[in-house]
């Protein structure tokens, strides 16, 4: 008893912080290096092996939010420094310059509200993904779950990274794995639906790259020049850091530059001319991930095309990715241009994109392209809620990333078992299912109706606090959005209707009552998560709200003082 | 007089290493004649490259003798040519295990023999501090390599590729020679330190800017820089790989590493207009950076258009050759990065990530028949897993994606660029204009990849274990994937070596 007593005074909330993060994201990690060496002599472990590695991340993933949501509270003192976050752990690369003028580059490891939720979301969906790869992937499975394991822990990693370099190179990582996933796995376009995914994305991020590397470097010049150097800080002389490339280093210069460059025009033009082609560098490379209409015809094919699995971590997690750049890189880094004419860009085509969608999901007879055209409406209303620049548009976009990847993940694995079963993913072949796979059935009303944004469901909340947060900035652009929630019920309505209900109709092979069975054991376990959290994040969002609160009041707050000084 | 008596006396202390190669080939070429198991020449080849890095690292104690007349010597040892020698001589080792089991018995003694000889000469080009025993260095890689490439492959194609080589690289030395003798012509001297000293009091003097566009062109051969780059594809596809992996990596190392010294050593002092204040060396390096932006651009197109993997490999090595001279045209002045220091970062990532590329398809062979064309590749990732992880490493790096020492090297070339003093807007063009590039090459490294894992396999191929070249080929990989994680590592090297120095 005496050592559990002395461990419990030893080990701090940030050390418990620290071995669930290094869980969530290891664990997939090594799960996958354990099979690419295993695999090779012992094939039957593979399965098994994944099986425990999801779920050790899984629990790393609950263990980093339930370790984080106390510290989240005293975050509040820090609310008016950007992007204060509880570092994990550093690394460092390199050092560049020479004599005293050097920079360092480091590795830095972090974890604040928003990457909390993220990072467990990513866990939850890499649980179902696996469990429902189970029965579903039958060949090669060796290298799949070697690749689903590696996208996982990627995109963790990603969510943990505090330092532009290895924010990005996490998030081209995932490319890699998702192209041989939709590549192998997939349809029957898939090498064409590979490669066009692969080609979009990586065109966006690479220019994304130049203008990052052009920003720290022009950043740290400007930084130079305004004297910004030597600052005086809470009373005493504070040198500033030379990490150049750790984002809270960044964030906190950007403001200073912002709010200092009020009184000098010189250093005014060249600051905001900087933002200006960091903007579009940036713009281009996270509107392609997001996707944001017009940039979004890669996203219909890639979906349709992948294997279940993939469809509900691109949906889920990667999609993610490109908010989550937005939100990590574009705001804080380009304060100026987001409050001016910047956001109005991306509220505009933030609503583009919701209607558009919408519109194009109700014209769809393919439910699986039907839900993956919703997911372009519903990444909208996540980017009009960040555009909102308020607390309370930032809180729902956020809880939109998370809400978002339950329930069309949830609908993913849904149209995948559906097409196992009957080989048809068009609703003129399927009718009134309900009689037929009745467990199937009630999961996919209870994921469609989340995802109509009804009261008591998860995104009811979500959707409803972004538009609210776009209602202080732009009326109209907020009523547009609206719009968006009542297409979404018509086109989902309409599915349900014709899929779930009805006079039963199926092609013809399964026409006896007892040729398809209803969901596994392993796809109900699969399901079930998610679906608990749609409801339980409907009726109390304060769980998740209380944790991403003090980062987005920062970030909020700088963004409102910023627009009074100017 | 005592000075630069002794000077001449123990400069041949200076390059032991090389003498110590240059005799263990000596001594390959007549036992040559005897009948011994093919292995043993290998053995000797590495041996005598172990004895020779081993007195390079011991070198640290002939530095900076007190004596020493730099004006008055052949060679001369600094801090980054210590580095330079380390790369070749860690070329020329991972070159030797490459070929270890690929060249028939009859000729091995003498394979291996020209393979040391080789990598003496590269070390006395990167050692020289005299216009001829640069050309000395340079004479002994090309005749070496002459022998290597017809050794390798002996059937017509082979015959044709290394007829191709022998005319133009002769040619090469021709241009090389011509501007070395026009740089003499002005300056009356071959010593580094004495030109330089005359570049001085010389003033405006046209030939000393026509000799160093000749030497630039002489050497760019070696690089295989557009617009000198016919040869490639050709030789390419033409010789045995082993002898395409030899091509790919030491010119450009020896070519770099020479282009740098004639550069900051004889040209940097020159100045073209003293009215208007032009320095012969920012000349020199406008043509190079037309040159990088022309070798980036036609590798890529080029690459893009092939089928057969030698040639897409030959025309990216001209397109990393443009990746490098960015490094080179960013000089010294930058403000982060030096171009030069990003430029011998890249040259140790190239090395690495081509052996790893060039000997795994080494390992894809039926008998004594090797794949050829991309298809030949289908479903690589099924038949040999391994052997497709190592190439995808390879390649995701000539790609510059993470997580691979390539992405690295392109971060840094981009900065150096980017960041390059004042008055120099053409270079942040040519940053981006590399950023560009690197998009368009991903197309085709990834059409490789993708060839590989997505396909379904043609061909069976031998699982026949060559050990050595695996030990080579996972060399390059695992430096590659390790290197990404502690960049330190090596960056520490290149940076210390050029701020002066010595030792890892």
């Amino acid at each position: 008893m005496d050592l559990v007593e002395s461990l419990r005074n030893k080990l701090t909330l940030v050390d418990g912080l620290r071995i669930a993060a290094l869980l969530a994201c290891v664990a997939p990690l090594a799960g996958s290096v354990i099979i690419a060496v295993l695999g090779w002599w012992q094939e039957r472990f593979v399965k098994s092996v994944a099986l425990i590695a999801v779920i050790l991340s899984f629990l790393g993933g609950c263990g980093v939010l339930g370790f984080y949501s106390p510290m989240a509270e005293t975050k509040r003192i820090y609310a008016n420094r950007p992007m204060e976050s509880v570092i994990l752990a550093r690394e460092e690369l390199m050092i560049l310059g020479r004599d005293q003028d050097t920079v360092r580059i480091e590795a830095l490891w972090g974890l604040d509200g928003i990457s909390a939720v993220l990072v467990w979301l990513t866990s939850l969906l890499t649980l179902s993904s696996v469990l429902i790869s189970m029965r579903s992937i039958r060949e090669r499975i060796q290298e799949y779950y070697m690749l689903l394991l590696l996208l996982a822990g990627g995109a963790m990693l990603v969510f943990l990274a505090f330092d532009v370099i290895f924010l990005y190179i996490f998030f081209e990582l995932t490319l890699v794995p998702m192209f041989f996933l939709i590549g192998i796995w997939g349809g029957p376009e898939r090498r064409y639906a590979a490669r066009k995914f692969l080609i979009y994305t990586l065109a966006g991020s690479l220019i994304g790259l130049v203008a990052l590397v052009a920003y720290v470097v022009q950043v740290r010049e400007l930084r130079q020049a305004a004297r910004l150097d030597v600052t005086v800080s809470r009373g005493k002389l504070e040198r500033p850091s030379d990490r150049i490339t750790a984002l809270p280093d960044l964030a906190e210069t950007a403001a200073r530059l912002s709010r200092s460059s009020e009184q000098d025009s010189e250093l005014r033009e060249k600051w905001e001319r900087l933002q200006k082609w960091t903007f579009w560098g940036l713009f281009l490379a996270f509107a392609i991930k997001v996707p944001l209409v017009p940039w979004h015809t890669w996203l219909p094919l890639a979906h349709v095309e992948a294997p279940t699995a993939g469809s509900v971590f691109l949906a889920g997690v990667l999609l993610k990715l490109g908010t989550y750049g937005f939100l990590r890189l574009v705001f804080p880094l380009l304060p100026d241009i987001v409050t001016g004419w910047g956001g109005s860009l991306l509220a505009v085509l933030a609503v583009l994109g919701i209607v558009y969608g919408s519109l194009c999901a109700a014209a769809q007879k393919d439910i699986k392209r039907l839900v993956a055209y919703s997911s372009i409406a519903h990444m909208g209303f996540c980017m009009l809620g960040m555009a909102s620049l308020n607390t309370i548009g930032l809180a729902g976009s956020v809880l939109e990333m998370i809400n978002h990847g339950l329930y069309t993940g949830g609908l993913f694995m849904l149209v995948g078992a559906i097409y196992e079963r009957y080989h048809t993913r068009s609703m003129l072949d399927l009718g009134g299912l309900a009689k037929r796979l009745p467990v199937w059935a009630f999961f996919m009303v209870g994921m469609s109706l989340a995802s109509i944004a009804l009261p008591g469901l998860n995104g009811f909340v979500s959707e409803t606090l972004c538009l609210a947060g776009m209602f202080y900035k732009s009326i109209t652009l907020s009523v547009l959005g609206a719009f968006g929630i009542v297409l979404g019920a018509w086109y989902m309505m309409t599915m349900l209707r014709q899929v779930v209900f009805g006079p039963v109709r199926v092609p013809v092979r399964y026409q006896e009552e007892d040729a398809i069975q209803d969901l596994d054991m392993y796809e109900w376990m699969a399901l079930a998560l998610p679906m608990a959290l749609c409801l339980a994040l409907g009726l109390y969002p304060k769980a998740l709200l209380d944790i991403i609160h003090p980062d987005l009041e920062g970030m909020a707050n700088l963004y409102q003082m910023l627009r009074r000084g100017g | 007089m005592d000075g630069i008596y002794r000077t001449i006396i123990d400069s041949w202390k200076l390059i032991l290493p090389e003498l110590t190669l240059l005799s263990a080939s000596a001594a390959m070429f007549v036992g040559s004649l005897l009948r011994v198991p093919r292995t043993v020449w290998p053995l000797v080849s590495l041996g005598a490259i172990t004895c020779g890095m081993l007195l390079w690292v011991g070198e640290h104690g002939w530095l900076a003798k007190d004596e020493f007349i730099p004006s008055a010597s052949l060679f001369i040892t600094d801090p980054w040519r210590w580095l330079g020698r380390g790369i070749v001589y860690a070329t020329g080792s991972l070159l030797v295990l490459s070929a270890w089991q690929q060249v028939s018995a009859a000729y091995a003694g003498e394979y291996f023999a020209c393979l040391t000889s080789l990598v003496a000469g590269a070390g006395l080009v990167v050692a020289a501090n005299d216009l001829v025993s640069l050309f000395l260095g340079l004479e002994i890689v090309s005749l070496s390599t002459y022998v290597v490439l017809y050794i390798s492959r002996r059937d017509l194609s082979g015959l044709e590729a290394t007829i191709k080589y022998f005319l133009l690289s002769i040619f090469s030395s021709a241009i090389f020679l011509f501007g070395v003798s026009l740089l003499y012509l002005a300056v009356g001297r071959t010593n580094y330190l004495q030109i330089r000293l005359q570049l001085q009091d010389l003033g405006n003097n046209p030939l000393v800017l026509v000799s160093g566009l000749f030497v630039i062109g002489g050497l760019g051969f070696r690089l295989a820089a557009v617009p000198f780059h016919f040869y490639a594809p050709e030789v390419f596809a033409g010789t045995h790989p082993i002898g395409a992996a030899l091509l790919a990596v030491m010119p450009k190392v020896v070519g770099f590493l020479a282009i740098y010294q004639v550069l900051t050593e004889i040209y940097a002092a020159a100045v073209a207009t003293v009215a208007l204040n032009i320095q012969v060396s920012s000349l020199l390096l406008l043509t190079i950076s037309v040159l990088a932006g022309a070798s980036m651009l036609l590798g890529n197109l080029g690459a893009l258009q092939q089928d057969n993997i030698y040639r897409l490999l030959a025309y990216s090595s001209i397109a990393h050759t443009g990746y490098m001279l960015v490094g080179l045209a960013a000089g010294a002045k930058g403000q982060l990065v030096a171009g030069e220091q990003a430029l011998v970062f890249y040259l140790g990532a190239y090395v690495l990530m081509s052996v790893g590329v060039f000997v795994g398809l080494l390992c894809v062979r039926q008998g004594e028949k090797l794949a050829e064309y991309i298809d030949e590749l289908s479903g690589l990732a099924r038949s040999r897993p391994m052997l497709a992880l190592c190439l995808a490493v390879g390649l995701l790096s000539l790609t510059g994606l993470p997580p691979t020492l390539g992405f690295w090297g392109k971060v840094l070339l981009f900065l150096a660029a980017w960041n390059a003093p004042e008055g120099q807007p053409t270079l942040r063009y040519l940053a981006v204009f590399l950023a560009v590039n690197a998009a368009i090459g991903a197309w085709y490294y990834l059409r490789v990849i993708g060839v590989m894992y997505l396909r379904q396999p043609v061909r069976s191929y031998d699982r026949a274990v060559d050990i050595p070249a695996w030990l080579a080929c996972g060399i390059g990989t695992v430096a590659t994937l390790v290197l990404f994680f502690v960049p330190g590592l090596w960056w520490g090297t290149v940076a210390r070596a050029f701020s002066g120095t010595v030792g890892p």
